[in-house]
């Protein structure tokens, strides 16, 4: 009974999720199986957290039978287009039609089989193990705890500044979505959990091949090994902190983002405003899981500048979620602010002046980190570097849309001068080491736009080598 | 120029792939290792954190204080414990004062329900076995 109800509580995300979907997009026109499978999961994800916050706001307890009452509307939705008949998602023929019709040879079903083991070796890894990692458990799923046992987060948890619980004002899409889980399973489970993690994963990487498959048109091998490439990088399974099993929240804050910025730009090709209201809510998700959301959806309204006939678009991209994540603003007003690291509390003129000669350090660092360290990295950078100075080679930019360009590696180049920032001004006390540097922060920083980036490479790179053909 | 370019792309992602496989087939094997030895290890002495005293400490919490009971944690910082010992709660003090005393408000101890006082690692007392001064609005905690 305990792992049925662990199934349904999986279930409901999709269920929750494909029911936004359709009601969004009634004749299901532009979305495929795998699209919509993996749209169902981040929706699912990011409308049953909001729904739980809205709850909290309301002051109503989040018990299993709440929240259950509260989805209900979405299972109504399901069901109807269950009935109807209109449901595609669910619908096996479909699925396994498409399946029968894939005939893979050689390299790709080589490429298909390596991309499904690495599924399972991440299914694996997260399951096996319950959250392990420091931040997942002091500050993720810590606050998981507390919304499970309390019901809610007006509770001295999180108001009371001698509790001292760490960064008590860090959104809260994960920890409402693990405690989720709880609810409907009745306790704690460390172990189960992790699914969410593994399941981000393997949508990460359903949505990869399919938005070069579809969206930038590129070769089926050519999609697997760039899915390959991306999906395989050694410190999304390695690493203590930031690695998907280790729970850390920069993972799925990387997929929504990837998530926000694809379907940016199939609104600003298409012009098809499904796009941009599934683009804006994943903007939502995205301020609604990390500080870091924000600034990223501040840097992707600028696309907006020079584009004709998205007056509506950039309405809907605007204000869809600035008022979705309203009533979490106003919540986390009432948090104290305590043992914050608000990065801004640092910048005095004290420590910018003491900051500036750690320049060279924090570049050999970072240069080191990113070109050195193989464990984490492999090669990957020497690609992306390689790939970037390519763009810059006047026959291959032409192929890059502009759009792509800004939304793909400005924001690389943000967290870039970011990171460095922090290191140079923000971390008065103590002088950067390499474990520091390497062990906390690098690379889950560096993850979160890391598969955009390989998505643009991606392009890139078939661009140059369509040129290439075309020539010969 | 550009058959040069192709050739270095083509030997960059292959290498990257081999590579990632290499390591990620590296840590699989490990994990697998390890996952074999935690499953036939009792829970108590399952340790996943560097921080063995904090750990430990959980351990002992969880063990010997009552479901409900409160703490008051002074002066160390621990959010492992915190997360371990929930829906016990921990109260943290960082105002440690050099004669190892504490000063809070009055009513601190009765409106936080707090049953127990941890001065570090290990050191639990039951709040009766504590000395508390009354200093006028204030009381002052020591250990006895």
């Amino acid at each position: 009974m305990y792992y049925l109800w662990f199934i349904i509580s999986i279930l409901l995300f999709f269920i929750t999720g494909n029911a936004v979907l359709k009601l969004i997009d009634h004749k299901y026109r532009y979305h495929n199986t795998i699209e919509r499978v993996v749209i169902s999961y981040f929706l699912g994800v990011g409308i049953v957290a909001l729904i739980q916050l809205y709850a909290m706001c309301c002051r109503i307890p989040l018990t299993k039978t709440n929240i259950l009452l509260l989805l209900l509307p979405f299972f109504i939705v399901q069901a109807y287009f269950c009935v109807t008949k209109k449901n595609i998602v669910f619908k096996s023929k479909s699925i396994s039609h498409r399946i029968g019709q894939i005939g893979l040879h050689g390299k790709e079903a080589v490429l298909t089989v390596y991309l499904v083991l690495l599924c399972l070796i991440m299914l694996f890894a997260c399951l096996s193990f319950p959250i392990y990692s420091y931040d997942a458990r002091a500050v993720w799923s810590f606050k998981a705890k507390i919304i499970f046992y309390q019901h809610s987060v007006f509770n001295d948890d999180f108001l009371d500044q001698y509790r001292f619980h760490p960064n008590t004002a860090y959104p809260l899409l994960m920890p409402l979505c693990q405690s989720f889980i709880y609810n409907i399973l009745g306790s704690v489970d460390e172990y189960l959990v992790k699914i969410l993690f593994a399941l981000f994963y393997i949508s990460l990487v359903l949505f990869i091949y399919h938005t070069q498959r579809d969206f930038f048109s590129l070769g089926r091998l050519h999609s697997l090994i760039f899915t390959a490439v991306s999906v395989s990088v050694p410190f999304l399974f390695v690493i203590f902190s930031g690695s998907v099993p280790s729970a850390y929240i920069d993972f799925p804050f990387a997929c929504f983002y990837t998530f926000t910025v694809v379907y940016l730009l199939k609104y600003l090709r298409e012009h098809n405003l499904v796009h941009i209201i599934i683009a804006a809510l994943s903007a939502a998700f995205c301020i609604f899981i990390k500080n870091e959301g924000g600034v990223l959806f501040l840097i992707s309204l600028a696309i907006f500048i020079g584009e004709k006939k998205v007056a509506k678009g950039f309405i809907i991209y605007l204000l869809l979620p600035i008022a979705l994540t309203l009533p979490w603003f106003w919540l986390r007003a009432k948090f104290p602010v305590i043992y914050d690291s608000n990065p801004l509390h640092f910048l005095t003129f004290t420590n910018v002046m003491q900051g500036f000669p750690r320049f060279g350090l924090v570049m050999k660092l970072t240069l080191r980190e990113m070109f050195l360290n193989l464990r984490s990295w492999g090669l990957l950078w020497v690609i992306i570097f390689f790939s970037v100075a390519l763009s810059f080679k006047k026959d291959c930019y032409s192929h890059i849309n502009r759009r792509e360009y800004y939304l793909c590696v400005i924001p690389f180049f943000y967290y870039f001068i970011v990171v460095t920032f922090i290191y140079m001004f923000f971390a008065p006390l103590k002088v950067p080491t390499e474990i520091e540097f390497s062990g906390t922060s690098f690379e889950r920083l560096r993850s979160h736009t890391l598969f955009l980036l390989m998505l643009f490479i991606s392009l890139q790179i078939s661009a140059f080598f369509r040129k290439k053909e075309t020539a010969d | 120029m550009n058959k040069y370019i192709r050739v270095i792309i083509i030997f960059l992602i292959a290498a990257q792939l081999v590579m990632s496989s290499y390591y990620i087939g590296k840590w699989s094997y490990s994990m697998l290792r390890s996952y074999l030895v935690y499953r036939n290890t009792p829970r108590v002495e399952r340790i996943f954190t560097t921080a063995r005293e904090e750990y430990d400490c959980s351990l002992a919490i969880m063990k010997y204080l009552p479901q409900d009971a409160n703490i008051l944690w002074i002066p160390a910082v621990s959010h492992m414990v915190n997360y371990y010992i929930y829906p016990r709660k921990i109260y943290h003090i960082k105002d440690f004062r050099e004669d190892e005393t504490i000063e809070i408000d009055k009513d601190f101890l009765s409106s936080r329900k707090i049953g127990y006082v941890l001065f570090d690692y290990g050191k639990l007392f039951s709040i009766s076995d504590i000395q508390i001064i009354d200093s006028g609005s204030k009381v002052i905690i020591t250990r006895r």
